[in-house]
């Protein structure tokens, strides 16, 4: 009695059964059965760990990319943390103030502002203080 | 590239090649490789 199996030859091993007008099933079928009948001349446990190593190195590329990403992510939740202590540590007028004139490129141009001028004056600042305490936010929240 | 062939085997030799452990195409390619560079006779 028979059954239907089914392989995925290498483009190089059809060719060569091709070449040298080999009958592939044939060839298979006696192989095989050499090999499972223990006839064949090679050993099988020496395939088995070239097929254990090349598992072994594809789940240690695994878990390099899992300890990787695993990192990345960490990181990332890291910095955000810190950047949210930094946000903490400023006084909400400052944070407002730094998003409001955030097109203002440099503490001179903020203080040659007048909307600028008049906002320190609202929050009781000078506009001095006011564009460091600005260009600080900018620097160590904003990352810009 | 690869070519899947399909044929029969005996039952023993199919069951063989069917074990969870087995990978029956890297075996057959294997053997094929080792009998084009004559490491083995059939």
């Amino acid at each position: 009695m028979s059954k239907v199996t089914s392989v995925n030859l290498d483009e190089e091993s059809v060719n060569y059964f091709k070449r040298e007008n080999i009958n592939i099933s044939a060839w298979i079928r006696e192989m095989m059965q050499r090999r499972v009948n223990g006839g064949a001349e090679i050993d099988m446990r020496e395939f088995r760990i070239g097929e254990l190593e090349r598992e072994k190195q594809r789940l240690l590329d695994e878990i390099d990319a899992i300890d990787k990403e695993l990192e990345r992510l960490e990181s990332e939740i890291e910095h955000e943390q810190k950047l949210q202590e930094k946000s903490e540590s400023f006084d909400d007028l400052i944070e407002e103030t730094a998003k409001e004139f955030i097109t203002y490129g440099s503490a001179r141009k903020l203080r040659s502002s007048s909307a600028f001028k008049r906002k320190a004056e609202d929050i009781d600042m000078s506009p001095f203080e006011l564009a460091d305490q600005v260009m600080r936010y900018r620097d160590e929240v904003l990352e810009l | 590239m690869k070519e899947r062939k399909t044929f029969s085997l005996d039952d023993n030799v199919a069951r063989y090649l069917e074990q969870p452990h087995i990978n029956g195409s890297g075996l057959v390619n294997e053997l094929v490789k080792r009998y084009m560079r004559d490491e083995m006779e059939l």
